[in-house]
């Protein structure tokens, strides 16, 4: 790629570039870019950001969100008893270490 | 251009030192997050691993237990998510944001609605190995990237395209910690069956320790607890280290690393030559 002071402005193709926008990646004029929340951002990326952070809601997007957190939840403790279930089946003599006395006392 | 090994956040042990050297300077403010989530979750597992291993009635409460350590499990993701915001303000020299109900409602759902799929896939991962560390990754950025403003698609995105990233540096990351995190266990086992003797030997203290001998060592519940603590101890470092990985990752782009420089050269050195008396 060619280097800043060789680019030109994608709008304006007479005019040396001045920027490169981090989000699209294209050079622009002094013109074409601006300044926002301290990054330099070409003007229809921001319009992009500005109408992202704008979007109207969906009335089901509470539900929605209800949903996977209780989804979430639900996940976590079937795991958990999962979890449970398999140190059930562990016999006793495993959890609680006899099942070693038995070799020691036979290596006696 | 090609990026050097030299540039900050390229090494992996320029990581580690920095990650090491973030959390030294951490106010105690900080480590009491990450405890206030991460210790109830970790008193209560041992708790249902030692019920479920011996209690007389374990089978009937199971699913309570279960409930309970899922609600723990979330109250811990958030809180580590706290502390990951807060360690990347302090990365990028900023003043941490404020933690609006709306901020906090959006890193609640964030963490309940993704992380609980990581206690299946990381194991299920590291079984097949192959994607271990993407999935991993993810997991971690999704700690690291939910305190950030956006919402649960942005994190979700965010913690995706930087695990995608430097997947070889991520990997020796995880023979880093690996490694380190098997040194810290063995010190762990080591000193919790040498404590109840020193204790015993220097101050005559008896305990339920010393007095069952070698069965106080040979059951699950010591091993859980040799786990859970390496796990506290490794744990901040490791979500230090996906912070410092991510904001390095998304400073290619938003050039908050330069900014955090600036910051640090504009602020007046505390034993600024200047600000010494001058000798006669």
């Amino acid at each position: 790629m060619l280097p800043l002071s060789q680019q030109h402005c994608l709008n304006h193709p007479a005019r040396e570039a001045a920027a490169q926008c981090p989000q699209c990646r294209h050079f622009f004029c002094r013109e074409c870019i601006t300044e926002h929340d301290d990054r330099i951002l070409c003007a229809v990326c921001l319009r992009l950001m500005a109408r992202k952070a704008d979007g109207r809601r969906h009335p089901l997007r509470a539900f929605g969100r209800a949903a996977l957190g209780l989804g979430g939840l639900l996940t976590a403790a079937l795991f958990f008893y999962w979890i449970g279930q398999i140190l059930l089946l562990i016999p006793a003599s495993y959890h609680d270490g006899t099942l070693w006395k038995s070799f020691w006392s036979s290596g006696q | 251009m090609k990026p050097s090994n030299r540039e900050p956040g390229n090494g992996v042990f320029d990581l580690v030192e920095e990650a090491v050297h973030l959390l030294r300077g951490a106010p105690l403010s900080l480590h009491a997050a990450y405890a206030l989530g991460t210790l109830p979750f970790v008193l209560a597992f041992l708790y249902f691993w030692a019920d479920m291993s011996r209690g007389a009635f374990a089978r009937q409460h199971a699913a309570l237990g279960a409930a309970g350590m899922g609600l723990l499990f979330w109250w811990m993701k958030c809180w580590q998510a706290v502390f990951a915001a807060e360690v990347r303000s302090r990365i990028a020299g900023r003043a941490a944001a404020p933690w609006t109900l709306r901020r906090a409602g959006q890193l609640a759902l964030t963490q309940i609605a993704l992380q609980p799929s990581g206690l299946f896939a990381v194991p299920f991962a590291l079984a097949s190995l192959v994607p271990f560390a993407w999935v991993f990754s993810f997991y971690q950025n999704l700690t690291a990237a939910g305190g950030e403003p956006g919402g649960l698609g942005d994190t979700c995105k965010t913690a995706a395209l930087q695990a995608g990233g430097r997947l070889g540096q991520c990997w020796l990351l995880l023979g880093v910690l690996f490694l380190f995190s098997f040194l810290v266990w063995v010190n762990t086992v080591l000193a919790m069956a040498m404590l109840p003797d020193l204790l015993k030997t220097l101050f005559g203290v008896e305990t339920a320790f010393t007095q069952a001998g070698l069965h106080s060592v040979f059951n699950t519940t010591y091993l859980a607890c040799s786990f859970a603590l390496t796990y506290i101890f490794v744990d901040p470092l490791t979500k230090t280290l996906f912070v410092l990985r991510c904001f390095y990752a998304q400073s290619v782009r938003s050039g908050d690393d330069l900014q955090a420089d600036l910051a640090r050269l504009r602020a007046p050195a505390p034993d600024s030559p200047a600000l010494l008396p001058s000798r006669p």
